[in-house]
């Protein structure tokens, strides 16, 4: 979580902080997307809305545009196509596999730019002595 | 099918030693590149066992038979640092893929680790191209000089421990960096085994024992170096002494003691080998020989001194 009201956080580059919202709103959009599931499936009466999950999206959209702008070069339908689930007019026709969707489009672009890369390790038979010295350049 | 001697594999250990045996194989044959494989442990833990499977592997893969244990046919097998180098030439000229160093008949002498480090650096400077895996036993491979890890060329440890006598032995594998760290790890802590229990190896395993007929012929040879390294500490604690020495304490040249050696006709008190051993008294004899012998060639001849004919006026 980014405190901006501690002093400390302006000795933080902005990438940096950037990064951290990033992964925050990230975050968010899979806990809400978590508790929309669970009230479906706890069966009740009224009707579940996917109002929060989209709200999250759209935060995590806006976060993410400039960058989008970048990395979508020459892909601007796919970005229209993403706006368009946030105006009201279509708001009816969004579902939350459709919302899923874009989400693993922003999911895969993350990992793409290494925000989500983790297993950068590389991978050898840790039982052979050979691919383990190659592995260290020896 | 699994016997008293063999896994079900057909060998006396398991897969996962074959598979890092053959990489090294291929790293020396195929990538011509040099590799030390070095087996270690505690006095009686079956290194040298372990090292003659592992021979035996190499020549199989190489189209030869097992390593020859009788002690006028083995080559691959050498008992201390002369006998190794002898030994690796040999190898080479009869194109044998393997040579291991048991170092049972260097460990009475002292400074043999410096010899035995500088040996090696030379023999891996000039041998790396003949291409034969060298397998090292040793009790501890941290006295392997630091050379010799700058480049690169003990590819694999395997540690031997807890052997279980009439069953079989035990070995942990570790990779060249796990080697680097234990050998870190020892110069921190008093308990220098425990190093290898703060490293996790690359792999373990199990072996057998050798067949009862190649286990006597190993035992003679392992038992003839070590009985030869006995009889030497024995000599060495007589007080006796060989040409060097007699060199160092008298100043003179080998050739020089030779021959007045036998001018004198002094019997050495004990021969080991080629090496003859003379009683400490040997050493007053000689002195006295020295001061009593003219030096050799023209008598020098007395040239006036300018004060010569003032002290013959008698003043």
């Amino acid at each position: 979580m980014v405190d901006f009201n501690n002093e400390t956080t302006a000795t933080i580059t902005p990438s940096a902080l950037v990064k951290i919202l990033i992964l925050q709103r990230r975050h968010d959009f899979l806990e809400a997307q978590e508790h929309y599931y669970k009230y479906l499936s706890d069966d009740v009466e009224t009707p579940v809305s996917l109002d929060m999950v989209l709200a999250r999206l759209r935060t995590l959209f806006l976060e993410l545009q400039p960058m989008l702008k970048r990395q979508w070069k020459g892909q601007e339908e796919e970005l229209e196509e993403f706006k368009k689930i946030f105006t009201n007019d279509s708001k009816e026709k969004n579902s939350i596999e459709k919302i899923l969707n874009h989400f693993v489009q922003l999911n895969a672009m993350l990992d793409a730019v290494g925000l989500l890369k983790i297993d950068n390790k590389k991978a050898y038979d840790t039982t052979s002595w050979e691919e383990s010295n190659n592995a260290f350049k020896i | 099918m699994r016997s008293k001697y063999n896994y079900s594999n057909g060998l006396p250990f398991d897969k996962t030693l074959v598979k890092n045996l053959d990489a090294i194989y291929d790293r020396v044959k195929k990538q011509k590149k040099g590799a030390i494989m070095v087996i270690d442990g505690g006095v009686g833990e079956a290194k040298t066992t372990l090292s003659v499977h592992c021979a035996d592997y190499l020549n199989k893969k190489a189209g030869f038979g097992e390593i020859d244990l009788t002690p006028s046919g083995c080559i691959q097998l050498a008992m201390g640092g002369k006998d190794f180098v002898t030994k690796l030439k040999k190898c080479f000229e009869e194109r044998l893929p393997v040579a291991v160093y048991d170092e049972a008949g260097d460990y009475s002498k002292r400074g043999s680790l410096t010899s035995f480090n500088a040996m090696l650096n030379r023999v891996f400077d000039t041998f790396r191209t003949y291409q034969i895996v060298v397998i090292l036993v040793l009790p501890n491979f941290k006295v392997l000089d630091e050379n010799l890890f700058d480049k690169g060329l003990p590819r694999g440890l395997l540690h031997c421990y807890d052997k279980q006598q009439g069953k079989y032995g035990n070995y942990s594998g570790y990779d060249h960096v796990r080697m680097q760290w234990i050998k870190h790890i020892m110069g921190k802590i008093r308990v220098k085994q425990q190093a290898y229990s703060i490293e996790s190896p690359n792999f373990r395993g199990h072996f057998l024992d050798l067949s009862p007929e190649r286990s006597h012929q190993l035992d003679m040879l392992s038992t003839a170096g070590k009985l030869d390294s006995l009889e030497k500490i024995g000599v060495k604690m007589d007080g006796l002494l060989t040409y060097q020495e007699l060199s160092i304490r008298l100043q003179k040249s080998i050739s020089w003691l030779r021959y007045t050696i036998r001018t004198l006709g002094i019997k050495a008190t004990k021969k080991i080998g080629l090496v003859n051993y003379f009683t400490p008294d040997i050493v007053e004899a000689l002195i006295t020989h020295v001061d009593s012998v003219k030096p050799v060639g023209r008598p020098r001849k007395a040239y006036p001194s300018e004060y010569d004919d003032v002290l013959a006026e008698g003043g």
